[in-house]
This record gives structure tokens, C-alpha cells and sequence, in this order.
């Protein structure tokens, strides 16, 4: 199918010929409300959530290598000031993205009943009892395999 | 998103009123291309109404104050979507927006933001037209019959899964509250991809891969960022952006499934 859209320069030369006016966007579009800077920082904590992920791949593979090679690791860097500061930092922003993400998925995911709509709020409960019982296994299995 | 012009501001038109009548001043935004070259704001001071909505304040400056002000309207009731304009930076319909949301402040009203603007309130709508065309908003039916068959059955289960977004009444809001739409005017946008999303749930139509070609396009869905800002302003709760969403979805799975089933798929 071809579409038939105007060129920019075709759709610039038909606004002169009657002058109206194009309102510029402003550079700080991302300020104009206050769900348009939550917008601004769940895409910027976005980069942060990859960047753990790829860091959380590379502690597994020198966990895999040899325990001895993860425990100079783990004294040398994990265990230093630094990297707890990191830590912390990371996990408030993989905390809120992983909010946003939960809340925007029960808005987005529609599920019947007959013709009712299942409540998005009883989604998010779900979604949030799933992440709180995951994460507990895993802490529990952390404590009981260490 | 409001629009600053500095140092813009033309003369305040005194109105003359009853003593003690309360008074609200409007901020509205003007252009006319055949005396300006940059918009201005003027500003109009009008008796306060707790009961006037926005339009109801422009309809008085029109009528008694100003003639020369233009913007549409027409059902002043919510139901055509033509009286939509920026009210404090917000898209709202201004038969909807009362004035003691506001009051005692200053109202700044201006014409809805990401469309080119004809004269004063009035945008042009060309852009919006022309994609509701391009995704076929109307009903292809599967199976064409001739009326004597009788009529395209369908149960209300079926019914309720597109309903909310046949509500859309194109008042172009949601158009106005897009970045994405704002910094890439080829996005086809969150009412014209709920419509099309409307049709496509539709049990009647058949149409889906004819209008896959365009949301799916680069232009489409995936240009959506999923901001919410379409959904929040909607007068009508139709949630564009979930219906956005919900087509990215139905778009990956077909897309999947042209690698299992290349031939199977309808």
C-alpha cells in the first residue's frame, strides 16, 4: 500500500500558502506536567535496570567460572562502600520502574468475565503477590543453599 | 503545553459591569495571518457565572465583547469533540471546563497544541482527516451480503470488547496532550489507532491486515512510548493508549505466528 502522506517540505510549503502559524515544541516538553516527569524518569531508570541486568549476568558468569575467582570478586568489589551506595541507588530506580511497569501492565492487560472487565487494581494486586512471593523464594533459597 | 510569548500581550479591554458583579479575566490567544506575523494573547474581563463553562465565557466575549474572536463549536454538550482547546495548558473541551475550576485566577485559553493554527482558536484538522482515512475507520465486513440476508449478528459479549473505544468522539485531545505526536507529526496517533483498534475488535470486520499496513507501520504503534498522557485527557475514557498497547500485542503475535503458520494465518 503507498502511503500518502505530504512531504515535509510539500506540508511546510502548503501551511505558508494560508500562514498558519506551527507552535515550536519546547525543549522541555518533559516538565509541562508532573506525569510527564514520571514518564521522563521511568525511561531514564530504563538504562539503569539494563545496565544491572548485564552487571547481574557477569557476576553469574564469574560465579560459574570458579568460587574462588567470585570471592576475591565479592571481597575486592561487591563487599566495598562504593558499590553498596551503587547498590542501593539502582535498586530505588529498579524499584520504581518495575512499579510503573507493574501498574501500567493492569491498566493495559484486559481480562473478561463474560462482558465485565476483571478490575485493573485486582491485576496489580496480583502482579505485586507475584513479585513479593518470588522474591521471597529466592531469599529464602539464598538462605537455606548458602 | 502552554505557549509563551513574551512581551506579546496586547491592551486590556475594560468591560464595563454592574458594581459588585464578580469578574473573571480570560487570556485568549489570538492570530490572524492576514495582520500578524507572531500570535499575541489578549486579554478579556467578563462576568463570572459559577454555572459558565469556558465556551460559555468565549460565546459572551464573541457576542458582546470582541466579534473578531474564532473558534469552533457546536453541540455544547460533549458529544461533537469540535470545542477542544489548551485551558491553563490543559487540552479539555471547553463545554466541559466550568469556570469555577479556576475562578478567581486568570484563565489562559489557546488553540490545542501539535496542530497548525488557522486563525486564533481554530486549528487546522487536515492531518488528523487524513489519517483516520488511512486506517479505514469504518466497518469491512468478512463476508459482504446483500441486505435481504438481514443483518450483521453480534452478541454483547462481543460487543463490550471494543465499546469503549467507539466512543471516541475525535475531538483530537489526545492528539494535542502527545509528545510523540508533538516531535513526529507522522505518528498516526492515539485516536485514529483506537479506532482502528475499534474496528479490528469489531466480530463483523475482516479488515485487520489492510489496516496492519499503516498502524503497523513505522508511523504506527511502535512509535508510541506508552506515556499515558492520550488516556489521561480523553473526555470520554476511551484509553487510546491501552488500545495502542493492545495492538502492539495483537501485531507480535501475527507476526509471530507468519513464521509458524506462513500459509495458515487469515
Amino acid at each position: 500500500m503507498t502511503r500518502t502522506f505530504p512531504t515535509p517540505a510539500q506540508d511546510t510549503e502548503n501551511r505558508m500558502k494560508t500562514k498558519e502559524y506551527i507552535r515550536p515544541m519546547p525543549a522541555t516538553w518533559f516538565l509541562h506536567n508532573r506525569h510527564l516527569v514520571v514518564y521522563a524518569i521511568r525511561e531514564l531508570t530504563s538504562f539503569f535496570v539494563t545496565g544491572y541486568a548485564i552487571f547481574l549476568i557477569l557476576v553469574l558468569a564469574r560465579t560459574n567460572h570458579s568460587k574462588s575467582d567470585f570471592r576475591a570478586f565479592y571481597e575486592s568489589v561487591l563487599r566495598s562502600r562504593a558499590s553498596l551506595i551503587v547498590h542501593l541507588i539502582v535498586l530505588a530506580f529498579v524499584v520504581f520502574h518495575s512499579t510503573t511497569s507493574f501498574n501500567g501492565m493492569a491498566r493495559v492487560l484486559v481480562v473478561r468475565r463474560g462482558e465485565e472487565r476483571v478490575s485493573p487494581t485486582l491485576i496489580a494486586i496480583l502482579n505485586y503477590g507475584a513479585w513479593l512471593v518470588v522474591s521471597v523464594l529466592i531469599f529464602v533459597g539464598v538462605i537455606v543453599f548458602k | 503545553m502552554g505557549t509563551e510569548f513574551p512581551n506579546q500581550e496586547r491592551d486590556h479591554e475594560p468591560m464595563t459591569e454592574n458594581q459588585g458583579q464578580k469578574t473573571i479575566t480570560l487570556e485568549v490567544f489570538r492570530y490572524l495571518p492576514d495582520q500578524d506575523q507572531q500570535p499575541h494573547f489578549q486579554s478579556y474581563t467578563l462576568p463570572y457565572h459559577e454555572d459558565w463553562v469556558v465556551l460559555d465565557a468565549l460565546n459572551h466575549i464573541k457576542d458582546h465583547i470582541d466579534g473578531t474572536l474564532s473558534y469552533r463549536w457546536s453541540c455544547r454538550m460533549g458529544v461533537c469533540g469540535s470545542c477542544g482547546m489548551m485551558v491553563n495548558g490543559e487540552p479539555k473541551l471547553t463545554c466541559a471546563a466550568f469556570l469555577k475550576h479556576y475562578y478567581p485566577k486568570p484563565i489562559r485559553v489557546e488553540p490545542l497544541t501539535n496542530f497548525p493554527v488557522i486563525r486564533d482558536l481554530v486549528i487546522n484538522l487536515d492531518d488528523f482527516l487524513h489519517k483516520l482515512k488511512e486506517v479505514k475507520t469504518w466497518l469491512i465486513p468478512k463476508e459482504p451480503k446483500p441486505v435481504s440476508e438481514g443483518e450483521y449478528l453480534q452478541s454483547p459479549e462481543q460487543l463490550a470488547h471494543y465499546k469503549q473505544y467507539s466512543m471516541c468522539i475525535n475531538c483530537m485531545l489526545c492528539y494535542a496532550a502527545c509528545p510523540v505526536y508533538g516531535l513526529e507529526p507522522r505518528f498516526i496517533g492515539p485516536a485514529a489507532i483506537a479506532l482502528a483498534q475499534r474496528y479490528n475488535m469489531d466480530s463483523r470486520d475482516g479488515a485487520q491486515n489492510q489496516r496492519a499496513e499503516v498502524i503497523a507501520s513505522s508511523e504506527g504503534i511502535w512509535e508510541c512510548t506508552y506515556i499515558g498522557e492520550c488516556t489521561r485527557v480523553c473526555p470520554k475514557h476511551v484509553d487510546p493508549a491501552r488500545a495502542i498497547q493492545e495492538a502492539k500485542g495483537s501485531n507480535a503475535i501475527d507476526w509471530w505466528l507468519s513464521f509458524v503458520l506462513p500459509r495458515g494465518k487469515t
